[in-house]
């Protein structure tokens, strides 16, 4: 299967790695056996990379249902998987919307993750330092939301 | 610049990245105070199921009441009980999504107490009084439940009528529903009356539901006749109802008192998609054996059989009817192990032979009791069911055949496993070689109460991250086997640690009947390095 990246540059992969994307796997079904390259505008080549790596690495693993999947944790991400994710930020995010945009489930999950561990323990001082966010709150409201959600401070 | 998914442009990504501090109450708060779209992102999370929460603070239910008209707040003033958040910034009832009627009960009971500061004037009537107050502005509020529990207690006879004209009314509320648990348990007439109501409206309502569970069936035999009727056709409705149900739950004591057989078979229903069985502390139904020969359960491939008296013959229904299982998990234990709690492992054979490759998790613990025909059981195992991920075998004899297995399972990653223990120097070379053959996929380990727990870990070269074991107050060198485990491998992260004393009684991590100064000494021992947890939050569960 040919993918061309948004800046042009061509990817040819197994069919198996390319069907970890939902996307794609419906496309190759809709079209058929066919040597045109498939564009994929919103994915950069580097991001691209990564995210063939990913499916080639995760190729032979089950598909995992929604219904599968209900208990959400984070802290079950294996030993791959953890090297995989230790990119720069804009990467990981870029990973996450491509995975969005290919409908790559697990990917998605793991990149999430990933993230969310970046915000677990912090103050909301630190989350806006790691993720570069403008407190736009007025004294009042954060007040006001401390106020009423202090509650979920009590250990 | 901060990346789009946390401006508000993909909000759906956002969620699902906070969706992963589920349980981080102190982490979701941070986030709802870092800036005016993440609160909006994290308040909805923060406020889906916070009746669970049952140490913290009661101070959610003023904030809930504080959407009350004025003269509603004026006849709770006049009792005591004020509400003083003038102007919520968010309607929180419309994020409920998990309701426990008991839970909801006591939280009612807890603020009351606190506001009235413990007098014991008898506030039966108020507290119906803000109960029903609550599940209005649930309703009215525009909450979608997706997980409900409802038990048969007293309280639910002073649920108004109102309330189910509104539940009647607002079907939202429950259509959403994926979980339902009911809980009966002897009631009054009223009380009854009501809660057959409360099924009824579910029947209507409720059509998505994934998992269905009914607990506790002790209905006395006086009121079996009309009441038992009336509670197994509305069951029946429940599950007649459904358009996908997933999951079926018996969950009883071991005296059954009432019978479901028209319920067992109304499962039929459900065919094309019930996935899951299970059966606990209850009697094996023999409508149970007539759904399995009717060999239509298609999606059938996870079987749970724990402390079920006749459990046995639904595993030989299984077994003749060929079902394959993903799951099969049988749990009995040492004083429920007489002849009518009993498996015969040829039925179990003949399951994991049935499944094969498709097997994935598998949990056979006789509760102390050594299992049978165990050969043949490894034999099998070894054999045909090459991808098992989970296992847990309880009691078994340390023997080379189990190395095997254990050696030839490339996939697995959580073991439990209790062997026949003495002390021999044999024992201690078998112990060697089961450390040494771990596969390399393996994470979480439970070595239950076996000994050698030093000789294993100064062997093991297995990635573990979680690791139970079990100790007497002689732990020293145990402590010091653990944390040069932890030096070499680097990976292991967070283990509970049993205590046995000689009085073989058992201490665990957050049972503080053990003297607290001894779990001090074992956390110095560890040094930091490793978390000790309490043995609930890190048991893996077949």
């Amino acid at each position: 299967v040919k993918l061309t990246s948004s800046e042009g540059t061509e990817f040819i992969i197994d069919r198996k790695v390319a069907e970890k994307s939902v996307l794609l796997k419906n496309m190759l079904e809709d079209v058929g056996e066919s040597d045109m390259a498939i564009p994929l505008p919103n994915v950069t080549g580097p991001i691209l990379n990564k995210v063939i790596d990913y499916c080639t690495h995760h190729r032979d693993d089950p598909f995992v249902s929604q219904e599968d999947d209900s208990k959400k944790v984070s802290d079950d991400i294996d030993d791959w998987d953890a090297e995989f994710c230790k990119v720069d930020q804009g990467t990981l995010f870029e990973l996450i919307l491509s995975a969005n945009y290919l409908d790559i489930k697990p990917l998605l999950d793991l990149t999430c993750k990933t993230v969310a561990n970046m915000i677990k323990g912090k103050t909301p001082d630190e989350i806006r330092k790691t993720f570069n966010i403008t407190n736009d709150f007025t004294p009042e409201e954060e007040e006001h939301v401390r106020k009423e959600n202090e509650w979920c401070e009590e250990r | 610049m901060a990346s789009k998914i946390f401006m508000g442009d993909m909000p759906e990504l956002m969620e699902n990245i906070l969706n992963y501090l589920n349980n981080e109450y102190h982490s979701l708060f941070s986030c709802a105070l870092v800036s005016r779209h993440w609160c909006k992102m994290a308040i909805p999370i923060i406020w889906r199921d916070p009746f669970s929460l049952d140490s913290r603070n009661p101070v959610i239910i003023p904030i809930y009441l504080s959407s009350l008209v004025e003269t509603e707040k004026l006849i709770l003033k006049e009792h005591g009980l004020i509400v003083d958040f003038p102007n919520t910034l968010f309607q929180y009832a419309r994020f409920l999504e998990v309701l426990n009627l008991a839970f909801l009960n006591g939280k009612v009971i807890q603020w009351i107490k606190l506001q009235l500061f413990d007098q014991q004037t008898n506030n039966s009537s108020l507290k119906h009084h803000i109960i029903n107050l609550l599940l209005k502005i649930f309703i009215d509020g525009g909450a979608r439940l997706i997980k409900f529990k409802l038990s048969f207690f007293n309280n639910i006879g002073e649920i108004k009528s109102e309330i189910f004209n509104l539940l009647d009314l607002n079907k939202r509320f429950f259509s959403r529903l994926e979980e339902v648990y009911v809980n009966v348990v002897r009631v009054d007439k009223p009380c009854f009356d009501k809660a057959i109501e409360l099924l009824r409206i579910l029947a209507k309502n409720a059509t998505k539901l994934n998992s269905f569970n009914i607990s506790s069936l002790k209905v006395p035999p006086i009121l079996d006749s009309d009441y038992h009727s009336k509670l197994c056709h509305e069951f029946i409705r429940i599950i007649k109802s459904q358009e996908q149900l997933r999951r079926f739950g018996l969950f009883g004591r071991p005296i059954f008192y009432i019978r479901l057989n028209d319920v067992i078979l109304a499962l039929e229903s459900q065919k094309k998609t019930l996935k899951e069985i299970i059966i606990y502390n209850c009697r094996y139904n023999i409508e149970f054996e007539e759904l399995i020969n009717s060999g239509k359960l298609e999606k059938l491939d996870v079987i749970r059989i724990i402390n079920c008296k006749g459990g046995d013959k639904m595993l030989k229904s299984l077994s003749i009817n060929h079902y394959k299982v993903t799951t099969l998990e049988i749990t009995t234990t040492y004083y429920a192990n007489r002849l009518d709690y009993s498996v015969r492992t040829l039925n179990v054979i003949q399951i994991l032979e049935n499944s094969g490759t498709l097997l994935q998790r598998f949990k056979f613990n006789l509760g102390g009791h050594e299992i049978g025909s165990q050969t043949l059981l490894i034999e099998t195992l070894i054999a045909f069911c090459p991808n098992i991920v989970y296992l847990n075998l309880s009691t078994v004899k340390l023997s080379d055949q189990l190395l095997k297995l254990i050696g030839s399972l490339q996939k697995l990653q959580f073991l439990t496993l209790y062997w026949l223990e003495d002390k021999s120097e044999i024992m201690k070379e078998l112990v060697i070689q089961l450390a040494k053959i771990l596969p390399s996929t393996l994470q979480y380990l439970d070595l239950s109460k076996n000994l050698h727990i030093e000789t294993f870990l100064n062997q093991c070269d297995a990635p573990l991250k979680q690791l139970i074991f079990y100790v007497d107050y002689f732990y020293k060198k145990k402590m010091e086997a653990l944390i040069n485990y932890y030096m070499k491998k680097r990976t292991l992260n967070e283990v509970n640690i049993v205590i046995y004393t000689k009085e073989t009684r058992f201490y665990r991590f957050e049972d503080w009947n053990v003297s607290a100064t001894c779990w001090i000494k074992i956390r110095q021992a560890l040094k930091g390095h490793v978390k000790l947890l309490p043995y609930q939050s890190i048991v893996v569960n077949c």
